[in-house]
This record gives structure tokens, sequence and C-alpha cells, in this order.
């Protein structure tokens, strides 16, 4: 017992002094997303998020930006959709444009309902030299009563995703965790509120942790 | 007139897909403890001797309430269904192609088919019904002149009016067809954005 009590403490401890030089910041990450389905098992999504950052060093208010996107969705068959899009990247002194290109399999089992995402995405700005991503996300929905999660429920979200960059011929990755409690207003709209770490730069740099408060809206029309 | 005839009878012809699917089949299952089932089904699934490890939901339909045991006989999946009374209604066991006789099998491809230019089959279970004493003695092995009525429910996925669908299906012992449903499906967009 004592040594498992030991080996715990130094599990939690060991990442701290690791990554006692690195560079943390904290804030909160709202989006809303509207959600609209068209015939034929097409679908358009709108999105806003923006970032607002609390902690960096020290407590201080800051905005960092907004991404506007919109992405069309087609169903290829019961539990896989398609999914192109394109994001506009607003921030205080700088634009860049995004275009990016999802396959999502989302499944139930056993109750929780399992969704994989696997996305490519390029990013363009005059500032800095083009950005290329592959990403592989896990999301895993829980049902806090029942077998899924129904209008009127609560639900648990967590993710898992792994961000490959490549940029001026440099890697980097950035892994990402987030928990969320979530609550179904009914069929058609769903709140969503938890923390999002982030963690990138690791490879070569200084490691950079990112906790966000996560505040996500959704509504289908 | 004619021309009258002529659109009535393709509206009809055009309408009649939606009409035989438009029964939906929409249920809410929330998990409840053993305290909040009724006597009856508590007595049922204990006397079910292969029975154990069981979960209680209460089932909400757009039309009743019912109780569902959730559990598994020999490592299969299984489900109990008891009316609000708690009376005894069905078993469900999750099965596969093999445990039906191949010429039902065979029938009940033909009946798909026939309804739909491509399906794909996602679940297939097993569905006992009966008086309390056939069931009891089924599944505790018990030799008996009880009757049990056997039933296949197959889920499938399929596209309907260019969209992705899932529909349940019921068959007879025979693979007659009984009755069908499309069931609602729920909306993922949190998982998918």
């Amino acid at each position: 017992m004592k040594c498992r009590i030991i080996l715990l403490v130094a599990l939690f401890i060991i990442p701290q002094y690791h990554y006692a030089q690195s560079f943390n910041e904290a804030g909160v990450l709202p989006s809303i997303n509207i959600n609209k389905k068209l015939e034929q098992d097409w679908a358009i999504n709108f999105r806003v998020e923006s970032r607002h950052v609390f902690f960096d060093k020290t407590f201080n208010y800051n905005y960092i930006l907004t991404d506007f996107s919109v992405a069309v969705s087609k169903k290829i068959n019961l539990h896989s959709s398609v999914i192109f899009g394109y994001l506009l990247r607003t921030e205080k002194s700088e634009v860049s444009n995004r275009m990016f290109q999802q396959f999502n399999f989302i499944k139930p089992y056993n109750g929780i309902t399992v969704g994989h995402r696997f996305g490519l995405d390029q990013t363009f700005s005059i500032f800095e030299s083009p950005e290329f991503r592959f990403r592989y996300r896990i999301t895993a929905e829980v049902p806090l009563k029942g077998q899924s999660s129904d209008p009127g429920e609560f639900f648990i979200k967590l993710n898992h995703e792994y961000l490959n960059e490549f940029q001026s011929n440099i890697y980097d990755l950035e892994i990402r965790l987030a928990g969320y409690l979530g609550y179904n207003f009914n069929r058609n709209s769903k709140i969503e509120l938890g923390l999002d770490y982030r963690l990138n730069s690791f490879i070569r740099l200084t490691p950079a942790n990112r906790f966000w408060i996560g505040i996500n809206y959704f509504q289908s029309l | 007139m004619k021309l009258l005839i002529t659109i009535i009878l393709s509206n009809i012809l055009v309408l009649l897909p939606f009409y035989s699917f438009s029964q939906f089949k929409y249920e809410k299952e929330v998990r409840i403890s053993s305290k909040k089932v009724p006597d009856t089904a508590l007595e049922f699934v204990k006397s079910l001797k292969v029975v154990n490890n069981v979960k209680w939901y209460k089932e909400i339909s757009d039309n009743k309430i019912s109780y569902e045991a959730k559990t598994h006989v020999n490592k299969k999946k299984c489900s109990i269904e008891f009316s609000e009374q708690g009376n005894f209604e069905d078993i469900e066991i999750l099965s596969n192609k093999n445990e039906i006789e191949d010429s039902v099998y065979t029938l009940i491809i033909k009946q798909l088919n026939k309804i739909h230019e491509k399906f794909k089959i996602e679940k297939i279970q097993i569905q006992y019904r009966g008086s309390k004493e056939a069931i009891l003695n089924l599944f505790n092995q018990i030799n008996s002149t009880f009757q049990v009525n056997t039933f296949y429910e197959f889920v499938v996925s399929s596209k309907i009016n260019n969209s992705y669908q899932q529909l349940e299906y019921l068959f007879s012992k025979e693979g007659k067809l009984i009755e069908h449903f499309l069931i609602r499906l729920r909306n993922t967009d949190n998982l998918e954005y």
C-alpha cells in the first residue's frame, strides 16, 4: 500500500518537476456551433470560437483570437461522414486562412458513443509560412443516465487528440486532452462545459502547457 | 380526368415509401435501482438461474413505459422486458446469423432485398415471448410443453429517399415480416465538429 502511494505521488511530482521551466497559459475557449441538416445526408455547420487568456505567468486578461468556420458534411454510410471546410482566424493584427478536410466515424458501443476523427488542414497567412497538420481525435460520450444521452439528461464527453504539425520543414506534435460535462436541452441543442489541456513544443523546445475552460454550445436547425 | 388520376397515382407512388417507413421508434432508457422495479419483474429475473449482474432501466417510448433488465446469458447480451406493472413481455438475446435456420435467414434476406436496394445488418436479436412458465423452463433448461414464441429482430441500415436510416424489422420464427420501424437517429454534432 505504501509503495503504491509513493508511486502515485512520484507520478504526480515528476511531470511538474520536468515542466518546471515550461510555458503555462490558461484561459477560456467559448464556441457556438450551428448545424443545419440538408437533403440527401448533406449538412452545413457554422462555428465561432474565441480564445481569451486569463493567466500567462501572471493573472492578466488578454484577448487572443476568434475563429469563424463553415463546413459541409456528407454522410457516406450510417456511421461515417466526410467534412470539407474553411476557417478564418482573426487575431489582433493578423488574419489567417485554413482549409480542412475530415473523416468521421461515430458508433455507439454499449451505451458509450465513440467518435473517431481523422483530419487534415492547411493554414496560410502573410506573416507565417504555410502550416500543414494531420490530426486524429478520439471522443467518447458517456450518458449519465441510461444507454444514450437523451433530452433533459447530462453526459460526460472525453476527447483525446494528436496533432502532427509541419511548418517550414519543422515538425511539432500537440497533444490534447479534454473532459466536459454536457447537458441536452432537447434533441437539437446541447451545452458542454469542461477543461481542455493542450501540450505542444515539447519535442524541440520548452513545453507549452495550455489549460482552457471550454464552453461549447451546439444548435441544430 | 385521366390527367387527374395520373397525378393522384403518381403522388401515391411517391408518397408510399414515406408512409410505409413513417412509424418512428423512439425510446429513452433511464438507469434505475432495483428498488424502483415492480416486485413481479424482480422475482422473475431472480428465478432465471442463468442470469446474474443485472442492470435495471426504465424505458420510456412514445406510447408506453416499461422496465428492462440488461444482463448476460451464456456470455451473450440479453434484455428482459416487462410492462409498467411488472408483467413479463419478452427476452431479447444478441445473436448472429448462424443461430438462425439457413432457410429462414435466406427468406428474411430475400424480403430485405425486396425492400432495400442495399442494406447492412447492424444487429440481430432473437426474441422469446410466451408465458412466464414457458420462458423459465426454456432458460432453466427444463423440458416442458409450454409454448415459447420465437422472433428475429433485425436492425439494418439503408438508404431511404437518399438518406441513411436505421430500421428495425421483426420476423416470425418462419421468417414472415411482422412489423418494422424507423429508428430515430441521435444528434452527434458534438462528436463531429
